[in-house]
């Protein structure tokens, strides 16, 4: 088991909604020279939450005392660009189990599935329910449930569908990652690899 | 793992010269944007790529994730098996014989049918550059920044990310005053580049308001740079090399561009402080590159070829 696995998440929530978040906001390049994990959050969207003196920018979302949860909720095509890990570690790092958007940026999803947050797509009408209701009131829960693939707005009685392989989904319900996986199938990959030159 | 879906690109030229490759991954991102093709393999054919080189072909299919893809490939053929044969890991003898037979097999069927395919020709196609702060946001050289009416969300990234720039809807890239030059990266740190970069600025000088961080990508590419007389050429321009690497591509080490400061940049990504808390990219092909690193301001490469 490498992270918490997660099954049911109740919480507020934070919103972002801006669209094409790169990871580059998410961690700057600079902070990526540790080799552990862990304390990636401290420097989570370092350049629009400091200020150059390390003073916190008061108009950034996380520095607002309002909003606060483990469901960070972004604009289209999140997570974009550079292939880091270390973006999702920054975001489980921080407290976020649950990133909700219209879409995600490939590898940065996949990413997310193997650490342990849970990327919820959902429809753009749906994503503009949530930042309204949020918005409103930043008390407002919502609600992944992933065994049911479903997420709702708390007390609006709103919520939608959304999708996960199977595969992924056995995953985060178990807290396992893709080399958990491989490791359980080692036999077939040395099958395979015999019958190949190279 | 989820197997990917697959795209088809295709770009047909007319031109009778190489087209930079940095030209074609602004072109067909300021098309496709940069989640266009998210969750695709990415195949790509036609005489602009197959005139490349191998290092040129890995460039581009290394770009495809820039659109969004999981993966890029171009089909093998007589330059691919020549580049690898005698390399050291690849198969020798009676194992070549068989690989060889394998991957005579690899290419797409005539009929094959792909869930997306696009299609351009060189006519469309002028010098590139970008005017915001993902790839995505690229123009041809000589148009304006576009101005665009839209709905909410989008509209508060499209207005950050000119704020960020610190460029209007409606004004010209052309002219714009540029402060840095990189040339490197590991898309266009190769000796190719730097032989396009030396053909602009050969028996011409550097502008003294700029800046340039010429970075080859490996040690290989600069000894060719001093063997094939390219280091001269820029010397006598007032260029200089600096040691290989990543440099000023993301701004991990001390090479880093100030805040507010605008650099014409060969490199694959433009975010938000990507070159440096608060740093300015405007990314461009070696070509362009070359033309601001004279001028001082972004300049059509054409008026000196």
């Amino acid at each position: 088991m490498t992270y918490e696995p997660f099954k049911i998440l109740k919480s507020t929530a934070v919103p972002l909604p801006m669209e094409n978040v790169d990871t580059d906001q998410i961690i700057p390049a600079r902070f990526l020279k540790a080799t552990e994990r862990m304390g990636f959050g401290e420097n989570l969207f370092r350049d629009w939450r400091y200020n150059q003196d390390g003073s916190l920018k008061n108009d950034f979302i996380l520095n607002n005392v309002n909003f606060s949860g483990k469901i960070l909720i972004g604009g289209k095509n999140f997570g974009s660009g550079s292939s880091r890990e270390h973006a999702v570690w920054a975001i489980y790092d921080y407290g976020f189990r649950c990133v909700v958007s219209s879409f995600f940026a490939d590898i940065f999803k996949n990413n997310c599935l193997n650490i342990g947050v849970l990327p919820v797509q959902v429809s753009e009408k749906f994503l503009s329910q949530i930042f309204e209701e949020v918005y409103r009131d930043p008390k407002t829960i919502l609600k992944i449930n992933l065994l049911e693939e479903l997420i709702s707005i708390e007390g609006v009685k709103k919520f939608e569908r959304f999708s996960i392989t199977p595969y992924k989904k056995n995953n985060m319900t178990n807290g396992y990652d893709d080399i958990d996986y491989l490791v359980n199938i080692k036999e077939q990959i040395e099958n395979f690899s015999s019958k190949r030159i190279f | 793992m989820d197997s990917g879906k697959q795209s088809y690109f295709q770009i047909i030229i007319n031109f009778n010269f190489l087209i930079p490759i940095k030209l074609i991954y602004i072109f067909i991102i300021s098309k496709i944007s940069t989640s266009g093709a998210t969750g695709y393999f990415v195949e790509y054919s036609g005489s602009a790529f197959s005139n490349l080189s191998m290092e040129g072909r890995m460039t581009v299919c290394n770009l495809s994730i820039e659109m969004g893809a999981r993966g890029g490939m171009i089909a093998p053929d007589k330059k691919t098996f020549q580049y690898i044969k005698g390399r050291k890991f690849s198969p020798k003898k009676n194992d070549w014989d068989k690989a060889m037979k394998f991957w005579e097999t690899l290419y797409s069927d005539e009929d094959a049918k792909f869930d997306k395919e696009f299609s351009y020709s060189s006519n469309e196609i002028e010098p590139m550059i970008t005017y915001g702060t993902n790839p995505g946001m690229g123009l041809s050289i000589s148009k304006r920044i576009p101005s665009k009416n839209l709905k909410t969300t989008e509209n508060i990234s499209y207005k950050k990310s000119l704020d960020y720039m610190g460029y209007k809807e409606g004004e010209l890239m052309l002219g714009k005053k540029i402060d840095y030059v990189f040339l490197g990266s590991c898309t266009n740190g190769r000796i190719e580049d730097f032989r396009a970069f030396s053909s602009i600025v050969k028996g011409r000088k550097k502008s003294s308001r700029v800046i340039a961080w010429l970075v080859p990508g490996s040690h290989k590419v600069m000894n060719a740079i001093k063997e094939e007389g390219i280091l001269d050429i820029l010397e006598n321009s007032g260029f200089e090399l600096r040691e290989p690497g990543c440099s000023a591509c993301l701004a991990m080490n001390d090479d880093k561009i100030p805040k507010g400061k605008y650099v014409v940049s060969t490199s694959n990504r433009n975010f938000e402080g990507r070159q440096g808390p608060g740093a300015r990219t405007i990314l461009a092909s070696p070509l362009v590159a070359a033309a601001a690193a004279l001028t001082g301001e972004i300049t059509d490469p054409r008026t000196y070829l």
